[in-house]
């Protein structure tokens, strides 16, 4: 009770700095987003549209709020923008009901809206930092939980992500804290204090095992996908390459032997019912795209029993299990390559700025963010391989994020007037109160 | 543990908020927990950046008892004027 009145407490506080400054309603609906801290709660806050009461005060404060507005037009901002415009244009001729269709692509829209409001927040070094801030703490809480619980239970029992939530199945919730494990480290990389760097060194390990703890095999593939990464870009490789195997070996010995015998099922993936029923969906999402190659089956498309049997009778209709399959099949080949796209421009984006602000002082920042957002993107697209997050917010507000990293970086280099697309607008005068107004 | 841990994330996520409303120009003001590393200073990048061409031609200049030529190397740039600091004349 006393977590519910201090939660109720602090968002009455909070709400009037929103409609001052709409970046601050950016930064609570990023957490009502990936934590949903209300779930958390009990009595009526839990049921609460927080998350809408957010969304509606941050558009208030766009209009109110004196700060000046430019739309970032960078290579994230533009595919994010084509694929909002290919999806809507596919929905119409979606096969699913209205009933079924509609639902999730208000969702999605939402979804992909919201980044676009975010990046044209996010106009200074500290208000991308607070941003991974606010990204890493709505995570670490599962993840810290995660691994604590992990720990206490010696891994028996599994860890599964917060109900009512995207992140519920533990295939999701390990997919998620592996792609938040890179941003972390950026925060230790970047903190200042030490004893705020050796919390989030610790809550990086019990990450890690709460990771682990999910028993999903495709958070491990992409755990080693990740590691092989980072040991690749490492400049010690030999110290680095000992850390890993002592931490693989530690974990090896104290899982217990069902998880060793479930995570070498990946090797004998025939027999195991799990990873054929996983094919087969790929196969069916597959067939969808090929029969409405332009547009897809539409938004909910691969769920509908009805879609199945038009296309083909004796087809699945449930979750594909794949980031690519699922978009595939809803979006159809035009639009899963621009959504793909999305990823390429975040991946090239954040290669220009290791390229541009390696070696100049006052942007080691941007090239550790770049850096681990590059692991980040590695960690979404192998453990994303076997389960339905082709939409995920936290992902591709990081990958908005690396497109206002890259402003910056233009604007410290002064190529910004050169290049008018990186432009950046200038951070909004302070309030001011008297006692805390700024400089 | 779950609630002590809920209470630090809403007091954490509760500071961000409000510090990203003032935005101080000192980030050590009202940032402690969240401080950043500053910027390392443009003279040490300087002599660590990878321009050997301009240590050889320090050395050269240095032997000859010339002045040095002016540095290759990328330096950042002043600190984001704020506009509306200079249309008030402050």
């Amino acid at each position: 009770m006393l977590r519910t009145l201090f939660f109720f407490a602090e968002m009455t506080v909070l709400m009037p700095f929103v409609l001052a400054r709409p970046f601050a309603g950016i930064l609570l609906w990023s957490w009502f987003s990936f934590m949903n801290p209300h779930r958390l709660m009990w009595g009526p806050e839990s049921d609460m549209p927080w998350a809408m009461i957010v969304i509606c005060a941050t558009m208030v404060g766009c209009v109110v709020a004196r700060e000046p507005k430019r739309f970032p037009v960078n290579p994230v901002t533009i595919m994010i923008i084509l694929f909002i415009a290919m999806f809507s244009f596919g929905t119409i001729f979606a096969m699913a009901g209205s009933d079924e269709v509609l639902p999730k692509y208000t969702w999605v829209l939402k979804v992909y809206g919201v980044a676009l409001l975010t990046a044209a927040m996010l106009n200074s070094r500290l208000r991308i930092h607070a941003l991974i801030w606010v990204m890493v703490l709505s995570l670490a809480f599962f993840g810290i939980k995660g691994g604590g619980f992990t720990l206490l239970t010696g891994g028996t029992s599994r860890v599964w992500g917060p109900p009512g939530t995207m992140i519920t199945d533990n295939n999701h919730v390990g997919a998620a804290l592996l792609v938040c494990l890179p941003l972390m480290n950026y925060l230790r990389l970047q903190s200042a204090h030490r004893m705020v760097r050796l919390g989030l060194a610790a809550a990086m390990v019990l990450t890690t095992f709460a990771v682990v703890g999910t028993y999903s095999r495709g958070a491990l593939v992409g755990l080693v996908a990740v590691t092989l990464f980072l040991w690749m870009k490492s400049s010690k490789k030999l110290a680095s390459g000992i850390a890993i195997l002592a931490v693989a070996i530690a974990a090896l010995a104290f899982m217990p032997s069902q998880w060793g015998e479930r995570m070498n099922t990946i090797q004998t993936y025939e027999q195991d019912g799990s990873a054929e029923s996983r094919i087969q969906l790929w196969t069916d999402a597959w067939t969808m795209a090929i029969h409405r190659p332009l547009t897809g089956v539409g938004f909910s498309g691969t769920y509908s029993r009805n879609v199945a049997d038009r296309i083909a009778p004796g087809l699945m209709a449930r979750a594909i299990h794949s980031i690519y399959f699922e978009c595939l099949a809803e979006q159809g080949f035009p639009g899963f390559f621009i959504w793909l796209g999305i990823t390429v421009a975040g991946w090239i984006t954040a290669q220009r700025i290791i390229r541009e602000a390696k070696n100049t002082a006052g942007l080691e920042w941007a090239v550790d963010l770049a850096r681990m957002s590059q692991c980040s993107i590695i960690a979404y697209l192998t453990a994303g391989t076997f389960l339905s997050l082709s939409y995920w917010d936290f992902y591709f507000t990081m990958l908005v994020a690396i497109g206002a990293t890259r402003a910056q970086v233009l604007l410290t280099l002064g190529k910004a007037d050169r290049r008018t697309w990186a432009r950046a607008a200038p951070a909004q005068p302070p309030l001011a109160v008297p006692g805390i107004a700024a400089g | 543990m779950q609630s002590v841990l809920l209470g630090l994330i809403m007091v954490a996520v509760g500071w961000l908020v409000i510090w990203s409303v003032y935005e101080p120009d000192d980030t050590s003001k009202y940032w402690w927990p969240f401080k950043m590393k500053q910027p390392q200073s443009a003279a040490p990048a300087e002599a660590t950046s990878e321009t050997p061409w301009r240590r050889r031609s320090h050395a050269r200049s240095a032997r000859r008892g010339q002045p040095d030529q002016p540095s290759q190397a990328k330096q950042p740039s002043q600190p984001t004027t704020r506009p509306w600091q200079r249309r008030s004349g402050s």
